[in-house]
């Protein structure tokens, strides 16, 4: 009972509002800048309006790119709330917007699925119960009985959550035979960037892809806790940085660590802003008055309700990453229970697909580039994600039907590699897989993955199934 | 400094200071990492593609003008004074013409994208009728005119209209001198031509140190670099351009032909080379392309260069597959060669044949684009998507 009680009096406690402003400030303005990389790239166009095709969720195949200039539109309103919630301007509704707008677009094509879309999704969706514009936000100005310098302990605590679930499992989903034994892709990445200053030409040495693979994996593991710990906390926010330096420079991650090194900032003391402040020589410092709970920190006042809610929902995040045990063979191969997982960074693959169409009334046969239905970019994701083949050999399958073969056989000469192994089928060369049913179940026509390969040691290719 | 003052535990700075300074040299030496114009190293990748653009690229760019020019001499000749002789010498030159270029398929980035010259030079299909409505036109026909008209009535494929497009050789000397447009005809085929010249000696210079140098942007990745800013990018190009290649071979110039996308009915209409019949020699010197750009070493039994291709990197990664990728460029060409032409009725009457070769293709862009990749790290680069 005791325990009880500390722990919601930990959890209640009024800390410091500016570290919470400054994370909402933060996530804004990178939301405004990556709304406005998709526009500068032209990937509204490229992802959105070019594709006659798209490969929708599993439940979401109703959520459509919008016709016409629809989809300009629709980012044009995210970088619009995205500036709304750094201004703290109708904190709750610009991003619950935001975050609604944010995530329809990416429920509409698998193919553009990034690891930190999800973690914005996800913190869109914790953000809009956070109390994050007491301070620092045009809505304190306007309505001053929201205003406090005080936010709720786990209103920040929250926040570490989510963000160090990204790390955790990050790293968790490193500890296989690959990372750790082989270090692929580690190995695979290096020798690409050779030419990187200073510690280029280390990188084809076969001890600084293990080191690197080590010190990767071991990073994730243990940096939140590091990070959680008040003595190692500097260095620990250091390497973090050192860290997602390093791998931008390497490797092209957009927005991700930009987005994992300004949440992280959730990790310093509540106050950092103010001390920061301080030492620029603006405002008050640490020294000055411990701030004091705001009117509107009352408002929290149902906090067994609000810990039984963040409970169910990171109980929810913890569950859905391990999920892929819930199907046979490896994740990385058969890609089943692979995202929304946090598998981040974790393996090279690469794949190449045909399909091919038979009419069993006539035994006509058709070979079908996925070219003539999808994008260059929509055929490459395709070629290495069964769930995406799957739903390749439907369209096909409808087109077919469409042009009058009432009952189209649709199979593929599906290959893949991966982490540097020879390449093998991926999808059994004998289903038809038109009659295959999308879902969430396993997919028995998925081909195990080869074992027993060391990458680099020229084994010949797993023998094929033949073909029927 | 004495022995005893060296001894002497030098006074330290307190903890969070220290702390403080490793933390700032961390992020310094991330930063230089990051951001530092550094020189960039002289490594495997980058002799490499320096390589391939010394010895395979601009070599190949510079017989592509060469025999562009040869090219326009004999048409220049077959014009000024038609005979069977002259028109089988610009027929000939035109095939000639035809290797050296189908060759720069596996390079087929940068300016001849970029400046729209591969169109200029290389569209298929053309558009007989607009081309005899040229030629029926008013408007003068010189080489700067053609560089108003559009892609899908000049190049190659509009020349190969002219001087093979009309059934048989007597058809094609009655055109160019009894026909009542044979003025404007001739007119044409000069135009055409040196047009031709014109453009592969501008595809020629835009890659030539002296010109537009795009050989040593490639070959000189670097921050700086407006184009590439890392060597894995360079590299990546050439990769991209190959995975391509043996796809478009594959499925456009084997596959459709054949009729694989069309339930089995030959689609001769879809041979790319078909009025010269030399759409079997097109992809055979593609895939020489493909293999120059490979083993580094161009020529027809692919013996002559450096040997720093692309599979030498390959190699170091994994030996088996790059045994394996050379195997099967040997085997696509071997196979291709083997089709019997021509190849408009292959396709009817010899499908195993053409199936074999289309088989061979295939297998040869499947270990490009899985295992090749994997090897050295490359990307297929539809977009500047990000990655995570």
């Amino acid at each position: 009972m005791a325990t009880r009680q500390r722990i919601l009096a930990a959890m209640t406690a009024p800390l410091d509002a500016a570290s919470a402003a400054a994370f909402r400030i933060a996530f804004g303005l990178l939301m405004l800048a990556l709304v406005a990389r998709f526009f500068a790239h032209g990937w509204i166009d490229e992802y959105f309006l070019a594709p006659r095709h798209f490969f929708p969720y599993y439940g979401f195949e109703w959520v459509r790119p919008w016709p016409g200039v629809g989809m300009y539109i629709h980012f044009a309103a995210m970088g619009a709330l995205a500036l709304c919630i750094t201004l703290g301007l109708w904190y709750r509704a610009s991003v619950v917007g935001f975050g609604a707008l944010f995530t329809y677009a990416h429920l509409i094509d698998k193919t553009n699925y990034l690891n930190h879309y999800y973690l914005v999704i996800c913190l869109c969706l914790l953000m809009a119960f956070l109390p994050l514009h007491r301070a620092a936000s045009l809505d304190a100005r306007r309505r001053p009985a929201l205003a406090g310098a005080t936010v709720p302990a786990w209103a920040l605590w929250a926040l570490r959550a989510q963000i160090g679930l990204v790390y955790v499992f990050g790293g968790i989903a490193k500890l296989k035979a690959d990372w750790l034994i082989d270090a692929q892709p580690m190995q695979i990445w290096l020798s690409a960037n050779t030419d990187v200053p200073l510690l280029g030409s280390l990188f084809g040495e076969q001890w600084m892809a293990y080191a690197m693979s080590y010190a990767g994996a071991a990073f994730d593991l243990s940096i939140v806790p590091l990070l959680l710990w008040r003595r190692s906390r500097p260095l620990a926010f250091g390497a973090l940085v050192v860290f997602h330096l390093v791998t931008m420079r390497l490797f092209q991650l957009g927005m991700f660590p930009w987005i994992m090194m300004a949440s992280s900032l959730v990790f310093l003391p509540p106050d950092w802003p103010r001390r920061l402040a301080a030492r620029l020589g603006h405002g008050a410092g640490r020294g000055a008055a411990a701030p004091a709970p705001a009117p509107a920190a009352a408002a929290a006042g149902r906090p067994r309700l609000v810990l039984a809610l963040l409970g169910v929902y990171f109980a929810f995040h913890v569950l859905m990453p391990f999920r892929h045990l819930l199907y046979p063979g490896d994740v990385l191969w058969t890609e089943e229970g692979f995202r929304f997982s946090w598998n981040v960074m974790l393996m090279e693959k690469n794949g190449s697909v045909d399909a091919r169409v038979r009419d069993p009334a006539t035994g006509q046969q058709w070979v079908v580039a996925p070219g003539t239905y999808l994008t260059r970019y929509q055929t490459k994701m395709m070629a290495a994600q069964p769930d995406m083949i799957l739903h390749f050999a439907h369209l096909v399958a409808a087109d077919f039907r469409a042009r009058g073969v009432r009952d189209p056989e649709v199979r593929v000469d599906a290959v893949a590699s991966l982490n540097g192994r020879r390449r093998a089928r991926l999808v059994d060369p004998t289903v038809d897989l038109a009659r295959e049913p999308d879902g969430l179940g396993p997919k028995r026509w998925i081909l195990p993955r080869p074992s027993g390969e060391d990458p680099r040691s020229g084994v010949a290719q797993r023998a094929m199934p033949s073909e029927p | 400094m004495t022995a005893a003052a060296e001894l002497r535990p030098a006074p330290q700075a307190p903890r969070r200071v220290r702390r403080l300074r490793a933390a700032i040299a961390a992020c310094v030496l991330a930063l230089a990492t990051t951001c530092a114009p550094v020189p960039l190293g002289d490594g495997p990748r980058r002799q490499t593609v320096r390589a391939l653009t010394e010895q395979v690229v601009l070599p190949t760019l510079g017989d592509v003008a060469a025999r562009a020019a040869e090219l326009a001499a004999a048409a220049g000749a077959l014009a000024g004074a038609p005979s069977q002789q002259a028109l089988d010498a610009t027929q000939e030159a035109w095939r000639v013409a035809r290797g050296p270029w189908k060759e720069c398929d596996a390079f087929a980035f940068g300016p001849a994208m970029d400046e729209r010259l591969a169109v200029a030079i290389d569209q298929f299909p053309v558009e007989p009728a607009k081309i005899e409505s040229e030629i029926a036109g008013t408007a003068a026909l010189t080489v700067d005119y053609i560089d108003t008209i559009g892609a899908d009535r000049k190049g190659f494929h509009a020349l190969e209209h002219l001087l093979f497009g009309a059934g048989d050789d007597l058809a094609v000397l009655a055109l160019l001198t009894t026909d009542a447009a044979a003025p404007r005809r001739r007119e044409l085929l000069v135009a055409l031509a040196q047009n031709l010249e014109r453009k592969a000696r501008e595809l020629g210079s835009a890659w030539a140190p002296g010109g537009g140098a795009y050989a040593e942007l490639l070959a000189t990745p670097s921050a700086a670099n407006p184009t590439y800013t890392t060597v894995k990018a360079a590299i990546d190009a050439f990769v991209n351009e190959s995975v391509f290649l043996a796809e478009l071979v594959a499925d456009t110039r084997i596959g459709k032909p054949l009729g694989l996308s069309a339930g089995g009915t030959p689609q001769p209409a879809l041979e790319e080379s078909g009025p010269s019949d030399n759409s079997l020699a097109d992809m055979a010197a593609s895939l020489r392309g493909l293999r120059a750009v490979y083993t580094g070493a161009r020529g027809a039994d692919g013996a002559s260069g450096s040997g720093a291709g692309i599979g030498a990197l390959v190699a170091a990664q994994s030996p088996a597959t790059d045994r394996e990728v050379r195997d099967l460029i040997e085997q696509a060409i071997a196979a291709i060669e083997a089709i019997p032409r021509p190849f408009r009725a292959a396709i009817v009457d010899r499908p195993a044949e053409v199936q074999a070769a289309y088989d061979a293709v295939k297998e040869l862009k499947r270990i490009l684009a899985t295992e090749v990749l994997a090897a050295l790290g490359a990307t297929l680069k539809f977009n500047d998507n990000d990655g995570d």
